[in-house]
């Protein structure tokens, strides 16, 4: 088993523990995600699909730059509301926490993921001594809670959104969920 | 001139006129029916974005590739993830298109 499985397994779980903390904020302090916050937790998502291929088949270098791709893409969107509500007289949309805006926060996590990830894939050793697709079974234990988090998050994501939004477009404001009417 | 001949000349005129407002509301009805259709079109292409625009399963779709990745084949996962993220940026830049004031 390769360290770098490991590693990429603490990184899922930090995204995993991210995600977890929005949906804390989401059903605890009753804040709803408008859409570019549902669009950046989607980013965040897509990043640890990346890891998560790390973790499950082996670190490569496509699926790192897929996780690198996915935080510009997640970045960009951050970047967007941080603009949006930069302009002096505009409202932030939620409350701050720790001096920022969740947008600020996200776009922050976004550029760090694309550092780390720049500096992990530069290691060229991961890539010859792999083990290949290694089943969930297999895995060590923290391989094992990182994928399963992650894959629950991504549960819980989707049903809260559909909860929220329905098959329609998402409120720029939302005040209540959609299927409670 | 004879009577006749002026009554002619000006239902000739009259006629003209006709024809000339018949072609400008010709011209009109044209402008008016392309741009409705236009309209049309564009509302059409905008319900239909309407409905495709359902986050949600934008969730899903990552959940179902997230899904391939613990217990599929590998084949098409990397495709499959690729396509959610270019659905992502789509989505994203359709709502997003609207020029930032700050940049204006």
């Amino acid at each position: 088993m390769s360290v770098y499985r490991k590693l990429n397994a603490m990184g899922l779980i930090v995204i995993s523990g991210m995600l977890c903390f929005a949906l804390l904020d989401q059903f605890v302090a009753h804040e709803l995600p408008c859409p570019l916050c549902l669009l950046q937790r989607i980013g965040f998502v897509a990043v640890g699909i990346g890891v998560l291929l790390n973790v499950m088949r082996g670190p490569r270098p496509a699926h790192y730059s897929f996780s690198m791709l996915a935080a510009l893409v997640g970045g960009a969107v951050a970047l967007r509301q941080v603009s949006l509500h930069v302009i002096p007289g505009t409202p932030p949309y939620g409350a701050p926490f720790l001096g920022y805006h969740f947008y600020t926060w996200a776009f922050i996590w976004f550029v760090v993921a694309l550092a780390v990830l720049a500096v992990i894939t530069s290691f060229a050793r991961q890539y010859v001594n792999d083990d290949g697709f290694l089943p969930l079974k297999a895995q060590p234990w923290l391989c094992k809670v990182a994928v399963i988090m992650f894959l629950i998050i991504i549960v819980i994501n989707s049903l809260s959104t559909f909860a929220l939004c329905g098959p329609g477009v998402c409120p720029d404001n939302p005040a209540s969920y959609w299927i409670f009417g | 001139m004879k009577r006749g001949c002026r009554t002619g000349f000006v239902l000739w005129d009259m006629f003209e006129v006709d024809v000339q407002s018949t072609d400008d509301r010709l011209v009109q009805y044209e402008d008016i029916s392309a741009s409705s259709t236009a309209r049309r079109v564009r509302m059409a292409t905008e319900a239909q974005l309407e409905k495709n625009s359902m986050m949600a399963l934008l969730f899903g779709l990552f959940l179902v590739v997230a899904c391939g990745v613990v217990f599929g084949e590998k084949k098409y996962i990397l495709v499959g993830a690729y396509i959610c993220l270019v659905g992502t940026a789509m989505w994203f830049m359709h709502h997003a298109s609207d020029p930032l004031s700050i940049l204006l």
